[in-house]
């Protein structure tokens, strides 16, 4: 397995108020893998994904990104990382003064302006066919509901066809069908050798899409490795950790934990 | 135990205050780049002119309207009497357009933009869409925060010369009241006292006055940190600060402008 | 409201574009009126004082404005070297020989500009326009080279300004109080009509009935007098040595006062309208008089020292009530 490097983290340290919520974690992240982020909650998974995808600025620490310091690098280069980078929000996050439109066309305006109006619109109408959300197209997010949203914020995130994909809980609040398509989605991401980094709880992803895992608790790195590794290691925490954050969603839809107090 | 308290208060203040300028350098920056870009945050500015500017100019015409009248209508007889013609028409041009005209304007748009830039901001921030923008790539400050401090200015220019057009028009018509004057005298009038000083003292005071509500209303809009409950705060903030700071640039205005003003 | 959003560019643009034209428009009429877009063409000239001097002060032409005060200061000889310029519109004008004046009066100073007679081409930009009272000015003068009115225009163009505004308020005081004011001067020139005729002893008003009484006065004293051993000298002086005499003189003294009022009267009757506004001011007059008065009195030095006059119904009023 072809292990380049497709983020590293140094001595990653973040503040909510005074309540210190990453505590000097440094990680990789593994070019064209599907890694997943387990934790318990409220252990700040959220946060660390998000100071991963350049979101948040840590309060010290560093991130290298392609191997460049990635809050030294300057904003074109920065852009040009961006351009290839896609966020799934927990909560959708959907633009709510924009239609459903414009909430997809603006990232692809804003890194394609050579793109012409009808080149735009028919990316986004396949898109959203994909989806089955056709008819939304004029709608307003808030229109939506919020397994809708979840799927147009998907859309959102994939219509510039990332290499570098971030899903904060991708299955979080959607139905059984929508949870379906959007694995299907995730498998095929997996096939096109996309970097996944993804927060979840979801057993199926856990089970048969991870590639490599992160293990936090109390905003400690606990462990990290290729998914074999952790999955058959016998140490008492990791197997506490994997089995207090796995959710068991073939019954029922997964439910949606309480969310953690820093975001 | 009161010292501590104090000291942390200062601290605090000192922060936010140091906060508060870096945000000031940032917009400033980014409006600097923002022509430069021609990003697709065109299109907001568009829109926020049409809703701080256009929609503002009934309410403004109505109180330039009847501020002209009620100027003469209190203040015709003894204007006149004592002072002669040119003193009349020199309060005229003091009052409408050098003064009240921005003050007003200023504070019209306090109340309908400022709040409005406050609680979209503050919701924005809430519901992740900031945290979208930076995903996507797109600087929140120069999406957001620059068409708005552009189209609060420009719209408060506008309006302020809005407010010069109908005042004066309404204190010439309710002057014919007491003497029937032809348009032509009365415009010759105030063309004889105007100076280009007091236009661009107006014009000035309009711009600052518009840096001010939007920098303020964006600046406490970002401040909401998680909760909703924040949102209402920020915007009395936003309105009461954004008063006192309108208030406090008028007086410095007035004392740098005042010896060249001198008739 | 979905009509207005969907048309928000041209709305804007429109809204905008109203209020630049408008301010353009203005600023455009305002450079028009205070010169903005004619070229001025610099010149200088040296005073004596800068007394009454002001940056931006218009110089003047026969009442027009034809250019502005730059700036004046003061050289290393102690004259006053002020630059100016002149209206492009205006610079014909400035031929040779041009002379400029500073009047200063109490109201006001103006630079006054005074064209030479010749018409030469224009004065090069920058040189010397010379004062009147410079001796370059005066030869100018004494060899009336520069178009000078006969009298200084300025004093007389002074005065008007100031008679003028006078006039201007006095309007507005008519204007005012309008009737009352003609109320007043009608009754005044029936007044003056009325004590004229009074003079000329032709009325019946108490100045005729005074001068029919000293008549009949002096007629008894005549006979009074003639018989001076009748009875009355005799008791009034017994030895008739010092009635005579001072009665002699009093009768005299009514002579000549009767002769001097025959004066005064004719000379009334030429100047009517000079009374009525010596009458208007009559009564500020007594008002100030009694005021002395009434200082003098309550002073305790002289207090009790003079007697106390009985206000007296001025004559003005009685001569109204009387005419009516």
């Amino acid at each position: 397995m072809n292990m380049t490097t497709a983020i590293e983290a140094r001595k990653i340290v973040s503040y909510s108020g005074d309540y210190k919520v990453l505590k000097e974690i440094s990680l990789l992240v593994p070019e064209r893998q599907f890694t997943v982020i387990v934790g318990p909650t409220g252990c700040g998974k959220s946060t660390l994904i998000k100071i991963l995808a350049g979101i948040l600025i840590p309060d010290s620490g560093e991130l290298f990104v392609d191997g460049q310091d990635y809050h030294r690098l300057p904003e074109k280069r920065l852009l040009e990382i961006k351009k290839k980078n896609g966020f799934v929000f927990q909560d959708s996050a959907l633009w709510q003064n924009k239609s459903i439109f414009e909430n997809l066309s603006l990232p692809l305006r804003f890194h394609f302006p050579e793109l012409s109006t009808s080149a735009i619109s028919a990316k986004i109408c396949e898109s959203l066919e994909h989806i089955n959300l056709m008819d939304s197209i004029n709608l307003r997010p808030a229109q939506l509901s919020t397994g809708e949203q979840k799927m147009v914020s998907f859309m959102r995130a994939l219509i510039t066809e990332p290499t570098l994909l971030f899903l904060d809980e991708p299955t979080m609040l959607v139905d059984l069908a929508m949870r379906r398509r959007i694995v299907g989605i995730l498998v095929r991401e997996k096939r096109r050798e996309t970097t996944v980094v993804t927060v979840t709880h979801d057993a199926e992803i856990l089970n048969s899409l991870a590639d490599y895992f992160i293990l936090l608790r109390d905003g400690f790195l606990v462990r990290e490795g290729p998914a074999e590794e952790i999955k058959t290691s016998a140490d008492e925490s990791v197997r506490e950790i994997l089995s207090d954050s796995i959710s068991v969603v073939e019954a029922l839809p997964s439910p949606s934990p309480p969310p953690p107090p820093v975001e | 135990m009161f010292l501590d308290w104090l000291g942390s208060r200062f601290r605090k203040k000192g922060r936010d205050i140091f906060y508060a300028l870096g945000f000031t350098y940032q917009v400033f920056k980014e409006t600097a780049l923002f022509v430069k870009r021609r990003q697709v945050a065109f299109r907001v500015l568009i829109m926020q002119i049409f809703f701080t500017g256009f929609e503002a100019i009934t309410i403004v015409s109505l109180l330039a309207l009847a501020l002209g009248t009620i100027i003469i209508i209190q203040g015709y007889s003894s204007l006149t009497n004592l002072l002669g013609q040119k003193f009349f028409y020199l309060m005229l041009i003091r009052l409408i357009t050098v003064e009240l005209g921005p003050v007003l304007t200023a504070f019209i748009i306090i109340a309908r933009s400022g709040t409005a830039i406050a609680t979209e901001i503050g919701h924005m921030v809430v519901s992740h869409e900031i945290e979208a923008y930076i995903s996507v790539g797109i600087n929140p400050i120069s999406y957001l925060v620059v068409p708005r401090f552009l189209g609060v200015s420009i719209s408060l220019i506008i309006l302020t010369l809005y407010f010069s057009f109908f005042g004066l028009f309404a204190s010439f018509a309710s002057t014919q009241f007491f003497v029937t004057i032809p348009f032509t005298e009365y415009f010759q009038g105030l063309l004889s006292v105007l100076s280009l000083q007091a236009i661009i003292s107006s014009l000035l005071k309009s711009v600052i006055f518009g840096f001010i509500i939007s920098i303020v209303a964006s600046y406490h809009g970002f401040k909401v940190s998680h909760a909703p409950t924040e949102i209402p705060k920020v915007a009395i903030n936003a309105v009461v600060h954004s008063f006192a700071l309108c208030i406090v640039a008028d007086l410095v205005l007035v004392l740098l402008f005042s010896p060249i003003l001198s008739v | 409201m979905r009509f207005a959003m969907k048309h928000a560019d041209k709305i804007v643009g429109l809204f905008v574009l109203v209020a630049i034209l408008g301010l353009v428009g203005v600023i455009i009429f305002l450079g028009a009126n205070q010169h903005w877009f004619t070229r001025n063409i610099p010149f200088y000239t040296v005073f004596r004082s800068a007394k009454g001097l002001v940056r931006g002060m218009p110089v003047t032409f026969k009442g027009f404005e034809i250019g502005r005060v730059r700036s004046f200061e003061l050289d290393e000889n102690n004259s006053v070297v002020v630059e100016f310029y002149i209206y492009d519109t205006y610079y014909p004008k400035v031929t040779a020989q041009s002379i400029i004046e500073l009047a200063s009066n109490p109201l006001g100073s103006s630079i006054i500009f005074y064209p030479g007679k010749e018409h030469t081409e224009p004065l090069k930009e920058h040189s010397l326009i010379p004062a009147i009272d410079s001796s370059v000015g005066k030869d100018i003068v004494r060899l009336k080279l520069a178009a000078i009115p006969a009298e200084s225009e300025d004093q007389i163009s002074a005065i008007m300004k100031n008679v003028d505004d006078i006039t201007s308020q006095l309007d507005a005081l008519v204007k005012n109080n309008a009737n009352e004011l003609d109320t007043i001067i009608k009754s005044l020139s029936r007044s003056t009509f009325a004590l004229a005729q009074a003079m000329e002893g032709k009325g019946s008003g108490p100045i005729s009935q005074t001068l029919v009484g000293l008549s009949g006065i002096v007629k008894n004293l005549n006979t009074l007098t003639t018989d001076m051993n009748g009875l009355i000298p005799k008791l009034l002086d017994p030895t008739g040595q010092e009635v005579y005499p001072a009665i002699k003189k009093i009768l005299d003294n009514i002579q000549t006062l009767s002769e001097q009022l025959r004066q005064f009267s004719e000379f009334l009757n030429g100047t009517q309208p000079q009374i009525a506004g010596i009458l208007a001011q009559i009564p500020d007059i007594l008002n100030k008089g009694r005021d002395v008065m009434e200082g003098i009195a309550n002073n305790p030095l002289l207090s009790g020292g003079i007697t106390k006059e009985r206000e007296q119904p001025s004559t003005f009023k009685s001569f109204r009530d009387e005419a009516f």
